[in-house]
């Protein structure tokens, strides 16, 4: 019912066949792509040089580009005693995760299209210390297509482009609210993937200042929902409350459907469309961003920033819609004490979003602190939060009692499947890093301060190149607070441990 | 023999007019016309591509990056390609803002310019140069380097796009080409000094000497010292999306 922790973690799939199917798709296109007539880039044209018929391996090879990294870790995790996962029992966290993994990046430049093709292989081995496989130990292997793009060049400056992306933008180091498709920035730890989605996208470059991208998400690709729940399995008081499968677009649905919209249960992929007006000025841009998913609002976005010196630069990101989809604890009439997750900001006309305001100061000897402040006008006050852990303790306490077991694993799973990027309002992010420190030190340390709730998370990155190919590093996760704290979900602390040798 | 002798006379003083001709013209070139020739040796304001091999010894540690560039004015995008360490990590300059990337993380983050590149050398050394549109240039009194006679100009930006707020430009009369510079600070204080070849051809039609090393010494440490070694050098015309931050994921 549960995914496997660490695939969420990952985003690895058991992709093999799907693999093969996107390789056969991209060489099919490029197939057809490459018999269509040759052209150049315009600018390239001019030269009369290239050709996109390769006269020689030797000229093959100057437009083929591989990286090819070996890496290789072992994470250490403490789960929380949170009420979110009671006794490890819910998410299945394994203390140990061990993973060796291969990574290629291959990408063919042929002047007219771009070709991208990143396989991964790996094998892992988990170990659980509590929960339901305490004491048990699990070995995988696994294969996947971790991004393939293929890009054309309609003109030099109007490009199409089809794939699968982990599609990142916007300036901000915590998170970027201003990309509506992909969350996770990939920040907090730098040798961990951030899995893609598959885009479809069509950018202009009207002239070196400004360009217009439409934006178009087809499909989930890697970068499945942390946690899933079959609905139609759940059972309440020894019955199947929701026999089928699949849902309804919103309006069309019989009560099942409108029951499992309003309870946030449905997994199902939204198809995403965005449309982003860049603009690069002379030390500033900005980015506005225009989206919405096919169950769900409109949605306006967009991030900014200026050079106030050679060391200084501030920047903002900012996304902001009407009502919201997230889940809010909402108290059940006549019964004190008792709430109920559900979307009962839908229909909701308040402006509702975060902004993030951050700048980064740069010293002579390269050391950088970055500051960041967060409002996120749609998160948990302190009445939704007080209800929101209220409600998560008694589904805790009523997870092992029969019958109504399946009841409170829904109420958990609503609660880790807020839709809330962040759960509160109020945030302070510190970080300070310095890369190459005598051409082989790397250093970053984050603090991330919830100040509605005084929880806190502190991430410490270290990498150290052993030679021109070998880097050992260390990636931490340091989770404070009170147990029923944001940052103290799931776990306590991790610590990943590596290396990785770069061919 | 009278007529040989009228020859011979003739083409002496046919070679010594052109000469003197040639002399003139130098010497009748404005600042910005001599600058615009040495801006020439040094790149293309409508586009460039390189590979730059950097050579840096900065207090005894010593550090090597090869980056394959293509610029435009003072845009560029520039790929590190070895050490493997830094294999694939890019960073992008448009109009004054800088992204660097590094492969795995994806998302590019913006830098500063005190983020340094490599050893002495600035961001605007990997790109090309345009010093004839955007400093003004001051005459100073000829001087002879290594044995080359020498226009001398102090050049003070008039753009806030220029990467250096001074320049002290030392030009060789008889190449056209910019064999020294000395980089001031706004408060006037000498920070750096760059001596440049010119071993490499560019134009196949109408052969032209072209920029192939740049050394940089650090004016306070003079043991810091950087050198840039220009290769596989093409001029070409760069479409505006190769500068677009959208693209740089993938590139």
């Amino acid at each position: 019912m549960f995914m496997q922790f660490p695939e969420k973690l990952t985003g690895k799939r058991n992709s093999r066949v799907k693999a093969c199917i996107v390789l056969l798709e991209t060489m099919m296109v490029c197939s057809i792509l490459l018999w269509m007539p040759p052209f150049t880039l315009g600018g390239e044209a001019d030269t009369g040089e290239k050709s996109t018929v390769y006269d020689s391996f030797d000229d093959f090879r100057n437009h083929f580009t591989s990286y090819i990294k070996w890496i290789s870790y072992d994470v250490f995790l403490q789960p929380s005693p949170s009420t979110l996962n009671p006794d490890n029992k819910l998410f299945n966290i394994p203390g140990n995760f061990l993973t060796s993994e291969i990574r290629a990046d291959f990408s063919l430049d042929m002047d007219k299209m771009f070709l991208v093709f990143k396989p991964r292989i790996n094998a892992s081995w988990q170990r659980w210390e509590d929960g339901p496989q305490a004491d048990q130990e699990e070995t995988k292997t696994d294969s996947f297509v971790y991004e393939w793009l293929v890009r054309y060049y309609v003109s030099s400056d109007l490009i199409a482009s089809y794939g699968r992306q982990n599609l990142q933008w916007g300036p901000a180091y915590l998170l970027s609210p201003s990309n509506p498709f992909i969350q996770n920035n990939g920040q907090s730890n730098p040798k961990r993937e951030v899995p893609g989605m598959d885009f479809a996208t069509l950018l202009w470059v009207i002239d070196p200042s400004w360009s217009i991208s439409t934006i178009v998400n087809t499909d989930q690709g890697g970068n499945k929902p942390a946690f899933t729940l079959d609905v139609s399995n759940i059972h309440f008081i020894g019955k199947r409350s929701f026999p089928d499968k699949g849902r309804s677009p919103i309006g069309e649905g019989d009560v099942r459907n409108q029951i499992i919209d309003i309870l946030g249960l449905d997994t199902s992929f939204e198809p995403g469309y965005a449309i982003k007006v860049d603009f690069t000025g002379f030390k500033k841009y900005f980015s506005v961003i225009g989206s919405f998913k096919e169950y769900d609002r409109a949605r306006l976005g967009g991030y900014g920033g200026i050079t106030i010196s050679d060391a200084m630069l501030l920047y903002a990101e900012a996304s902001y819609t009407l009502g919201s989809e997230a889940l809010y604890p909402v108290a059940i009439p006549h019964f004190p004490n008792q709430s109920i997750l559900m979307k009962s900001k839908d229909d909701s006309s308040e402006l509702l979003g975060m902004t993030l305001l951050g700048g980064t100061y740069t010293l002579e000897n390269g050391m950088t602190f970055v500051l960041e402040g967060i409002y996120n006008s749609e998160g948990y006050g302190n009445e939704d939060a007080e209800r929101y852990y209220r409600l998560r303790k008694q589904a805790a306490d009523l997870y092992d009692v029969p019958y109504i077991r399946d009841l409170a694993k829904l109420v958990l799973y609503q609660a880790a499947n807020t839709r809330l990027r962040l759960l509160r309002r109020h945030y302070l992010m510190a970080q300070a890093y310095r890369n190459q420190i005598y051409d082989t030190l790397n250093l970053a340390i984050r603090f991330t301060y919830n100040i509605d709730d005084g929880s806190s998370q502190l991430i410490p990155i270290a990498e150290y190149d052993i030679g021109d190919h070998i880097q050992a590093f260390l990636v931490g996760q340091y989770n404070m607070g009170p147990i029923d704290s944001e940052f103290r979900t799931l776990f306590d602390h991790s610590v990943m441990i590596g290396v990785q040798y770069t061919f | 023999m009278k007529t040989r002798s009228a020859i011979t006379i003739l083409c002496i003083l046919g070679l010594f007019l052109s000469v003197l001709a040639t002399c003139s013209n130098a010497d009748e070139m404005s600042p910005k016309q001599i600058l615009q020739l040495a801006d020439k040796a040094r790149g293309n304001y409508e586009g460039v591509k390189w590979t730059i091999y950097i050579d840096s010894t900065e207090n005894n540690e010593k550090q090597e990056r090869y980056l394959n560039v293509s610029a435009r004015g003072y845009d560029f995008l520039a790929v590190l390609t070895n050490p493997s360490k830094v294999k694939g990590q890019k960073l992008l300059m448009v109009d004054h803002n800088m992204w660097f990337m590094k492969p795995g993380v994806k998302k590019p983050v913006p830098i500063s310019s005190r983020q340094k590149l490599v050893g002495g050398a600035a961001y605007g050394d990997i790109a090309a140069t345009n010093y004839a549109d955007d400093y003004e240039a001051e005459v100073l009194p000829s001087e002879t380097i290594d044995g080359e006679d020498c226009h001398v100009f102090r050049l003070k930006a008039i753009t806030k796009k220029a990467t250096y707020d001074e320049i002290q430009y030392w030009i060789s009369k008889k190449r056209l080409v910019g064999i020294k510079a000395e980089y001031y600070t706004v408060s006037g204080k000498l920070f750096k000094t760059a001596t440049f070849e010119y071993n490499h051809q560019i134009a196949k039609d109408n052969p032209a000497p072209f920029i192939s090393k740049m050394t940089i010494v650090d004016a306070i440490a003079p043991d810091n010292i950087t050198y840039l070694h220009y290769k596989d050098s093409e001029l070409v015309k760069i479409p505006d999306s190769m500068f677009d931050v959208n693209l740089l994921m993938n590139r």
